[in-house]
């Protein structure tokens, strides 16, 4: 019979070869401040929600038989687009193309610091088996510190981070599931924000 | 009431590579394990000030951890993809290929089943006390004593673990 002290030590055993990185803290308490503020704002609306859905949905239905379908048409997040269109890129997006105007789907930072280019679509949680989450990051200054990415899906309900090492550079970046989430994006001294489209494969 | 941000900080600072840990322990593959204790403390930020006050954080995270790992199982069940045959490798001679003490181990733990693995878990790697685990798990006290006498009774028996606990010792 092992007792409980060999318990302990197996248990320890079995983890002592897994290298666990820094702790994000930071990353995670603003993660967990946005959400925080989130879920204030939601309860505070949820009143306001009611009474406007109320005010909505009397006019809707007595005007049901003329109502544009397109206008309820719903979409995983406000500013995540799938697929994302091919465009010309950024001029100091293109280094190592080898075409002068190469299009790509590309999503700028809503600060224009960073372009996030896509190299497969869609991007897909859990990662599809016929192709990678494959992107790349390109800084509008010249960069040499490592990007740090704290991805939140935008309900709130998950939030990840990612480390791109070096710098921003090619990447594969994969998440835990399916949904628009909102990217925020540190390197040296530079932040930016961007949202991404993950589907289901 | 507003979070203690330092606090916090120091809090995930000190525990995460334990959180991770044990949530591999849970199961978890190493970067589900990063997702999910990510998730909680990101979860637990918003009431800081409450687990702090009450002066049981680890058995507050510890409940976050548990069940956003069975939240997220439930969520994943249909990404697993069926093979008919398993992908594993032809057997090979090369002592490299000699399976891990950890995965062993690992093993074992997942042998024995949720319920009690979480138990052992909880009481020997995260080292709570009964009384929280039973918190953590939401089943009483008495379930948690029984559930880890059960679970060390089936690891004895597991003929595997016998080598391992020597070359534990011998480590040493």
């Amino acid at each position: 019979m092992i007792d409980e002290r060999e318990v302990a030590e197996l248990l320890r055993a079995a983890t002592d070869d897994i290298a666990v990185p820094v702790a994000p803290a930071r990353e995670l308490a603003a993660a967990g401040s946005r959400r925080r503020r989130r879920r204030l704002v939601a309860a505070g609306l949820a009143t306001a929600t009611a009474v406007a859905a109320v005010a909505v949905t009397v006019p809707v239905a007595l005007n049901s038989g003329s109502a544009d379908r397109s206008s309820t048409a719903t979409t995983p997040g406000a500013s995540c687009v799938d697929p994302v269109p091919s465009r010309v890129l950024p001029e100091w997006a293109r280094t190592g193309f080898s075409d002068p105007h190469p299009r790509m789907p590309y999503v700028l930072g809503d600060d224009g610091a960073i372009a996030a280019i896509l190299f497969a679509q869609p991007l897909t949680a859990p990662p599809s088996a016929d192709h990678n989450n494959k992107i790349l990051w390109v800084s509008r200054v010249e960069a040499d510190s490592s990007l740090h990415i704290t991805a939140t899906l935008q309900d709130g309900s998950a939030t990840t981070t990612r480390v791109v090492d070096g710098a921003p550079g090619p990447s594969i970046i994969d998440l835990p599931e399916p949904g628009c989430w909102h990217l925020t994006l540190k390197w040296g001294d530079n932040t930016d924000t961007l949202d991404l489209a993950y589907l289901a494969p | 009431m507003k979070p203690d941000e330092d606090d916090y900080r120091a809090f995930v600072d000190a525990r995460y590579a334990r959180l991770v840990r044990a949530a591999i322990l849970f199961g978890c593959g190493e970067q589900d394990a990063e997702d999910a204790v990510q998730d909680a403390l990101v979860r637990c930020y918003g009431a800081w000030g409450r687990v702090s006050a009450a002066d049981d954080r680890d058995a507050y995270v510890y409940r976050v951890l548990v069940n956003g790992i069975t939240r997220g199982r439930r969520r994943k069940w249909r990404g697993e993809i069926p093979y008919q045959e398993l992908p594993e490798p032809p057997p090979t001679d090369d002592p490299a290929a000699t399976v891990s003490l950890s995965h062993s181990i690992r093993a074992s733990l997942a042998r024995l089943g949720r319920e009690q693995s979480q138990v052992l878990v909880l009481r020997y790697f995260a080292d709570l006390t009964e009384a929280q685990i039973a918190t953590v798990l939401g089943i009483a006290p008495g379930t948690v004593k029984s559930r880890a006498s059960r679970a060390i009774a089936t690891l004895s028996e597991d003929t595997s673990l016998s080598d391992l606990i020597a070359r534990t010792h011998e480590e040493k």
